[in-house]
């Protein structure tokens, strides 16, 4: 008995050590390369991060980034509200057979690598593909998309039209993930108890009592997280929107001249005083988006999801067309990049072409034909880069989950809250901040690490991190601990107990946590654009970039561009897969 | 709409329901007179909530019919389209129905056409409170209300809107004896003061005697 007493302390000593260790190697893996960076372009400036903050509205330019990242975030915002509130209000108010397999679909693109997107849409919106050919041309900018820009005066609304879409397919799936629980779960009797009072007796007067009270925390929360991902955005703006910077664009194109003493100090300025505006903002958006969850949480209904479902009915007309074209919608963009990677177009003279199909972009992107390193290459780096980040993003993020579980099971709830927003702060800094951190931080201090293979797994790490925090958490909190109790009473030992109390219930979301770290890793672009500066060290996103960014004379370019593109989307893809099969009934879909 | 020219507020007619081609009840006839008080006693999944249902307009009318007059003395039909109207028809379910975003006051608030300004919302409630013995509790959560409590939150606020019959569905079932037969007695009592018909289903036979003016047992009225 005293030596199993002795176990128990040890085995709690131990989880103790580990716990601290871990959430102190989280805060300096993701704060440290942060906090060199500010103090190195401090010295190069000679500004403080404070009166940077002043300087960043004297420079026009940094203006008019604020000013389109603002406006092209909002709009995205809502455009994606509006698209994506009917689909997800048909998936919650109806019973049937492929719902999930549906919601699953709907879901792909959140996880989809952004420069994946950005090429789907450029295959959508350029010449041959499938909003080209139904005469919208957003690329070119002719026809009626023509007349908005000469009507309006407004320099290329196509390509501001196009990165809204992209930004609304983007984050669909995060208007149907907070807004269909609410109304799923919604129970079918407060609709009619309202209609029978004079309280609900009108449209308008349900909406305000009943409908603006119940999901209108979930539609702004949804709202302002597209608004958070739409405004560090990058992949799409710099593909999509080639004639707009927006703040993050800015500073990842002023990134590789800055941080260097007596060298474009100009740079460094507006990198400095870019990310500190670009922080506060982040910053009280995910304030606010924090405030507006709690609300959120609180609107939940006692009563089940399948007895609200039943009681809502069939799927009705509007709602199949509705579903339909929002299957159209997230599906267009993957279609159009695997065509576009078998149509080759040969210039035949006088700007006329002639289309032909063949595996021949495949071959040449596998062999490496236009390309420094082949997609086969890419690949193997790819997928080191994301088991290595996987291997401790995992562990940490499930360390770092059970220390908020086991701190708010001790009711030191303070300590808990601040486990959980530390480990959430990564989320507000960007993904090209964090490499500019990795950059100006640890690469300008020791140059030789430039030459240290695994450096790009850094800012995978600290990204990825968050969201198996995200996904572990509320899994553990799940647990009945009457399971671990009852190991205990049975007198096993501490790690069976674990075991058969804890683990066989983390399973699910454990792998669920690890294909997302893989896909996230996988698909990573900002933090890579900036730090992968070996050709051999090419991953496929930025092999994606550097082979579209090449002169499109060869007919090629594009095809094998979109080629490499494709087969990050199947790898992506069947992660996903893996990811919805384990993921927990109930749960919406992506992250 | 035709006027009609009898005592009666309430008129169903070879009444049939059917779902999912299995018939709930059929044939079903009764007369209710303007202020009486009507008990259904009937077991359990018999279709009294259904017709409950059919009378509020909340379910569709296809086999026989139902009429009910309003207020200006019309008749209205139940069938396809209906049209609800807190004035026409109350409903109170068999559980509770408050909606948890809003406090005591905010819920009875909802049985008012024209509710007052904010400031004075909870002054108003604590009048009506008052009625069912809840002076009070206009400012607590619904979540702080016991079942019975609940469900005279939900009465009263069903009265509010004075509608010509109301319905109840046996929402006194989850509660004990003693406070059933507590809440049903003022219940009646309440009903009559304000002179309004209602029709109370329930399977209990004391709680039936003690609500009503007459008690009808399911199978007499039903094919």
């Amino acid at each position: 008995m005293n030596h199993f007493n002795f176990e128990i302390k040890y085995y709690d000593y131990l989880q103790k050590i580990i716990a601290i260790s871990a959430v102190i190697i989280f805060a300096v893996l993701s704060f440290a390369p942060l906090l060199f960076a500010i103090i190195r372009l401090q010295t190069v400036t000679g500004v403080s991060v404070f009166s940077a903050i002043s300087t960043f509205f004297d420079r026009p330019s940094n203006l008019e980034s604020l000013y389109f990242t603002l406006v092209e975030a909002s709009v995205s915002a809502l455009a994606t509200v509006v698209i994506g509130l009917p689909i997800a209000w048909h998936l919650a108010r109806s019973e049937w057979k492929h719902v999930r397999i549906v919601r699953a679909l709907l879901a792909v693109p959140f996880v989809t690598p952004a420069i994946v997107a950005a090429m789907g849409f450029l295959a959508l919106i350029s010449e041959g593909g499938i909003l080209w050919s139904i005469g919208i041309d957003l690329r070119l900018e002719t026809g009626f998309i023509g007349m908005i820009a000469e009507t309006f005066g407004w320099q290329h609304p196509g390509h501001f039209i196009a990165l809204i879409l992209a930004h609304a397919w983007f984050n669909l799936s995060l208007v149907i993930r907070f807004v269909e629980p609410p109304l799923s779960t919604f129970d079918p009797r407060w609709e009619e108890q309202l209609s029978l009072l004079p309280g609900g007796n009108s449209r308008i007067n349900r909406l305000r009592n009943l409908w603006i009270p119940f999901i209108g925390p979930a539609i702004l929360c949804s709202a302002v997280m597209t608004f958070l991902f739409s405004f560090t955005s990058f992949a799409l703006v710099k593909w999509l929107t080639p004639f707009s910077t927006t703040m993050e664009s800015s500073m990842a194109n002023m990134g590789g001249a800055a941080g260097i003493v007596g060298y474009r100090v100009d740079a460094s300025m507006v990198i400095l005083s870019t990310s500190a505006v670009q922080f506060l903002i982040l910053m009280l958006t995910l304030i606010l988006l924090t405030m507006l969850q709690r609300r959120n949480n609180s609107r939940v209904s006692m009563i089940s999801e399948n007895v609200a479902r039943n009681n809502h009915g069939k799927l009705n007309l509007i709602g199949k067309i509705t579903i339909f074209s929002g299957l159209i919608f997230t599906l267009a963009p993957m279609i159009s990049i695997f065509i576009a990677s078998f149509r080759i177009r040969d210039s035949i003279g006088n700007g006329q072409f002639t289309e032909r199909y063949s595996f021949d972009a495949w071959v040449a992107a596998w062999q490496g034909d236009l390309s420094y390193v082949s997609a086969s290459e890419a690949l193997s780096n790819s997928l080191i880069y994301a088991v290595v980040t996987l291997l401790v993003s995992l562990p940490l993020g499930w360390i770092l989950s059970s220390t908020i579980h086991s701190l708010e099971k001790s009711n030191r709830m303070k300590l808990a809250k601040f486990v959980d927003v530390l480990s959430m702060l990564p989320l507000a800094i960007s993904a090209v901040m964090v490499g500019l951190g990795i950059l100006l931080g640890i690469l300008r201090y020791n140059s030789s690490l430039f030459s240290f293979f695994l450096i790009p797994v850094l800012p995978h790490i600290m990204l990825t991190t968050p969201f198996v925090v995200r996904i572990m958490t509320p899994a553990m909190r799940a647990i009945d601990p009457a399971f671990e109790q009852q190991a205990k009473l049975l007198n096993l030992s501490p790690l069976r107990c674990w075991w058969h109390g804890r683990l066989s219930f983390l399973r699910g979301p454990a792998i669920v946590a690890a294909s997302l770290t893989l896909a996230f890793s996988l698909g990573e672009f900002g933090a890579s654009w900036i730090l992968v500066r070996t050709g051999s060290w090419d991953t496929l996103s930025i092999l994606v970039d550097q082979l579209m960014s090449r002169p499109k004379f060869d007919p090629m370019v594009q095809p094998v561009a979109m080629a490499t593109a494709s087969m990050l989307m199947i790898l992506t893809f069947i992660l996903f897969v893996i990811a919805e099969r384990f993921r927990p009934k109930g749960d919406g879909g992506g992250i | 709409m035709t006027q009609n020219k009898e005592n009666t507020i309430l008129k169903i007619e070879g009444l049939g329901k059917q779902f999912a081609q299995k018939t709930i009840f059929s044939q079903m006839d009764i007369e209710m007179e303007h202020g009486e008080i009507i008990a259904i006693l009937g077991p359990s999944g018999c279709g009294k909530s259904t017709l409950l249902r059919m009378i509020s307009g909340l379910e569709t009318v296809e086999e026989g019919s139902i009429s009910i007059i309003d207020k200006d003395e019309n008749e209205i039909v139940r069938g396809i389209d209906n049209v609800i109207d807190a004035q026409l028809v109350g409903l109170i379910f068999q559980k509770p129905v408050l909606f948890p975003h809003l406090n005591v006051s905010g819920n009875i608030m909802l049985g008012i056409n024209n509710p007052p300004a904010k400031k004075l919302q909870a002054e108003v409630a604590e009048k009506y409170l008052k009625d069912v013995g809840l002076s009070g509790f206009s400012g607590n959560s619904i979540e702080t209300l016991s079942g019975g409590e609940s469900q005279r939150v939900c009465l009263i606020r069903a009265l509010i809107s004075e509608p010509k019959i109301l319905l109840l569905d046996e929402p006194f079932s989850a509660l004990d004896v003693k406070a059933r037969r507590k809440i049903a007695t003022e219940t009646k009592q309440l009903l009559k003061q304000k002179g309004i018909s209602a029709i109370h289903v329930t399977h209990d036979p004391e709680e039936a005697e003690l609500i009503s003016d007459r008690v009808i047992n399911w199978q007499e009225i039903t094919e």
